[in-house]
């Protein structure tokens, strides 16, 4: 009974497994590792790809009569990709969008490669082969943080840049500015990277008139206040790239109020009418932000010093948010609208700062009290040191 | 007639003229000074009664009003706070001096012990204080003290159910540590102060091992504890005065905060059990505190041999350090 149960399990179990079996990994496990980790593990395999016999053990498994394809040219890895990644259907089931191939077509890379230019970017130089990860995985080379880096492969490189005639300092210029610091140092992904601005897959540069588009995605307010002023006109009939006229493109910096004082000079004289509005504008703003920093620093000193000033200092954020308006304000050039925001957010800010210094005048109040302490313990002392004195002088007659 | 070891003499005639050795040093007035300053802990502590509500609805707002509306209330507030500062330094350079004089060898052992004691009472007193106020440091001291003794093995919990009024952070917590504060500790340690000053008073100072000149404790003695009174009162005073103790943000149990905020007088501790597994903390505590309790035993027994004498002055110089220093070295991190 037990011989026949023991054959039983034997025979059953000597079944070979559902698993198909592969032997590409029998010699590229290292590809196996990095494939396996990917966004394709499971679902794509060596052969979809690669053709050939998996379950063949020799070298006929590379051979052109099992359908091997071996290393692809980049057209064909383009064309690979898109057998599956331009198929709404195959892709609906990922929710993952069909139309990279087509945008790619109508980017610089895409139209280059197919006139048969194979320096430029293709789907796996940004992607990568074998470790492909979904752009929402902080490893992946197309994470938002990644891709300034990843673009910068190429663009950063002077002598392939030289021979489209295109500059190679972006990367150098986007890193320092205030979106490259935020992006990869302060790690805020709301930060653009090269994508957010020229696209992925149909990357190009925008066109003049469409900076400020670009920039009002995330810059709506700029946006919309710029389109009402008397610039948009102006700019748009001088073909001038908006946004980027005053504060530039990859090296945008934190806007400062001394762009007055130079990004104006570019168009308008010294003197003339536009900048002396200039000049109010910027005055207006300054004036707002120093009361309210002023506000800040003395109730940050009246807390720290045991004072509550909570009553005071909660007027402060609605103070500014008044003058972070009026910073988008300034795009209209109407200085009467700048005004009555920025001598709101400053009559708090002077408002906050006279009540907080007469929360102050409490201490200073109880410094000299404590002081009229002192001289009083001082003397008290002295008193009975004299006495002490006395005593023992008394004492020595005796 | 004489008292024992240069102890208070009371001389002949009036019969009540009340002498004393001559030559106590300023360390003699540490203890005075300590003496003062808890007076006027009480003092402002009593003050403060009768504004703070000891429920966590009202505690916070309670403290805000006695800094903000109370006349005068900030200063009371801040002197009982720096109060426990300046009380804790004090004490643990008055035990550094008398570590110095040798004075815990018998007979002021036993006053050395209470000393001791009152010490570590006060530490605790400063500890149950902490949390009153309902604010953020205080609320998450109070827990992570609370985590720590939970870990620790059948006793923790009732440990917690006697301290805390049960084994998480509550109403009851908050009137527990303000029964004590106000209520148990207060007379637990006037009653060590009393017994240890009789002691004193019994066995004089130790500053004087022989018969030598003597003076009269009034006036002489009594002016010059009048004058180191109206010193400490000064000091405690002005610490209230100029460094100001914000109360912060009202606790919010829901949202913890990233690093609990521990006093300078805890630093030692809190790093003990940071660095070592609980039983190793445990046991280095009570090592240490155990060593300060016991010291005239061992200094006893260890009577024989003089080198074995010094080096129990060592080591508890080195415990009176570690307090202060880690103290001070947490003070200048912040």
């Amino acid at each position: 009974m037990i011989v026949v149960a023991s054959v039983f399990l034997v025979w059953w179990l000597a079944e070979a497994s559902a698993a198909e079996p592969s032997s590409c990994v029998v010699c590229h496990s290292d590809v196996q590792v990095k494939y396996s980790a990917s966004a394709h593990a499971g679902e794509v395999t060596c052969v979809g790809c690669h053709g050939g016999d998996a379950a063949r053990f020799d070298l006929e498994a590379h051979s052109e009569g099992a359908g091997y394809k071996g290393a692809l040219s980049r057209v064909a890895i383009v064309e690979l990709c898109a057998s599956c990644h331009s198929d709404p259907a195959r892709m609906r089931a990922y929710n993952l969008r069909a139309d990279q191939y087509s945008q790619y077509l109508t980017s610089p890379h895409g139209q280059r490669l197919f006139k048969g230019d194979s320096r430029v970017a293709i789907c796996t130089d940004c992607h990568s082969t074998h470790e492909i990860l979904p752009a929402s995985e902080p490893r992946s080379t197309t994470y938002p943080s990644s891709v300034p880096k990843m673009c910068a492969h190429c663009h950063a490189d002077k002598r392939l840049m030289a021979t489209y005639g295109l500059p190679a300092d972006q990367y150098d210029q986007f890193r320092k500015s205030v979106h490259g610091r935020a992006l990869e140092e302060g790690g805020s992904l709301k930060s653009p990277s090269c994508a957010t601005c020229h696209g992925t897959h149909g990357a190009t540069p925008p066109q003049v008139e469409d900076v400020s588009r670009v920039c009002g995605q995330c810059h709506s307010r700029e946006r919309s206040y710029f389109n009402e002023s008397p610039h948009k006109a102006a700019m748009d009939a001088l073909e001038f790239s908006e946004c980027a006229a005053c504060h530039g493109d990859h090296a945008v910096e934190e806007p400062k109020r001394s762009l007055f004082n130079t990004a104006c000079l570019g168009c308008h004289e010294k003197g003339s009418r536009e900048m002396l509005a200039g000049r109010k504008i910027m005055t207006l703003l300054d004036r707002a932000e120093e009361a309210l920093r002023k506000a800040e620093a003395a109730a940050k000193e009246a807390t720290a010093s045991g004072i509550d000033v909570s009553v005071h200092r909660s007027r402060l954020p609605m103070a500014w948010a008044s003058l972070t308006e009026a910073l988008a304000v300034q795009h209209t050039l109407d200085a009467e609208r700048v005004e009555e925001l920025a001598r709101n957010a400053r009559s708090v800010g002077e408002e906050v700062q006279g009540a907080v210094h007469a929360a102050m005048g409490e201490k200073e109040l109880r410094i000299i009290g404590l002081l009229l302490v002192w001289f009083f313990l001082l003397c008290t002392a002295a008193v009975a040191y004299l006495y002490k004195r006395e005593v023992a002088r008394e004492r020595a007659f005796e | 007639m004489a008292a024992p070891d240069g102890g208070i003499e009371r001389g002949p005639g009036e019969g009540e003229r009340i002498e004393l050795p001559q030559n106590w040093s300023s360390f003699d007035y540490l203890g005075a000074a300590l003496l003062f300053v808890f007076l006027l802990q009480v003092a402002s502590g009593v003050l403060l009664m009768a504004y703070y509500r000891p429920v966590p609805q009202d505690a916070y707002a309670s403290v805000w009003w006695i800094m903000n509306e109370v006349r005068l209330g900030a200063v009371v507030r801040q002197i009982h706070a720096r109060g426990t500062d300046i009380l804790l330094a004090v004490m643990a350079v008055h035990l550094g001096g008398m570590l110095w004089r040798r004075a815990y060898r018998w007979p002021r052992g036993l006053t050395w012990i209470i000393g001791a004691v009152i010490f570590t009472v006060s530490a605790a007193f400063a500890f149950t204080g902490i949390l009153l106020p309902w604010n953020e440091t205080g609320y998450w001291l109070a827990d992570a003290t609370r985590k720590a003794i939970s870990e620790i093995p059948i006793v923790g919990g009732l440990i917690l159910q006697v301290l805390w009024g049960g084994q998480e952070i509550t109403d009851e917590t908050l009137l527990r540590f303000y029964v004590f504060h106000v209520g148990i500790l207060p007379w637990a340690v006037a009653l060590l102060i009393s017994l240890h000053l009789l002691l004193v008073w019994r066995h004089g100072l130790s500053s004087e091992r022989s018969p030598g000149a003597r003076v009269p404790l009034v006036p002489d003695f009594a002016l010059n504890v009048f004058l180191v009174g109206l010193l400490s009162g000064g000091v405690v005073l002005s610490a209230g005065v100029l460094a100001g103790v914000p109360i912060g943000s009202k606790a919010n149990p829901l949202a913890p905060v990233a690093a609990s905020w521990v006093p300078w007088y805890f630093a030692v501790v809190e790093g003990v059990f940071e660095r070592l597994p609980l039983a190793g903390a445990l046991a280095a505590l009570s090592a240490g505190s155990g060593f300060l309790l016991a010291l005239p035993f061992i200094d006893r027994a260890a009577a024989g041999a003089r080198w074995l004498g010094h080096l129990l002055v060592v080591i508890g110089f080195v415990l009176v350090g570690v307090f202060l220093l880690g103290g001070l070295a947490s003070l200048l991190s912040l």
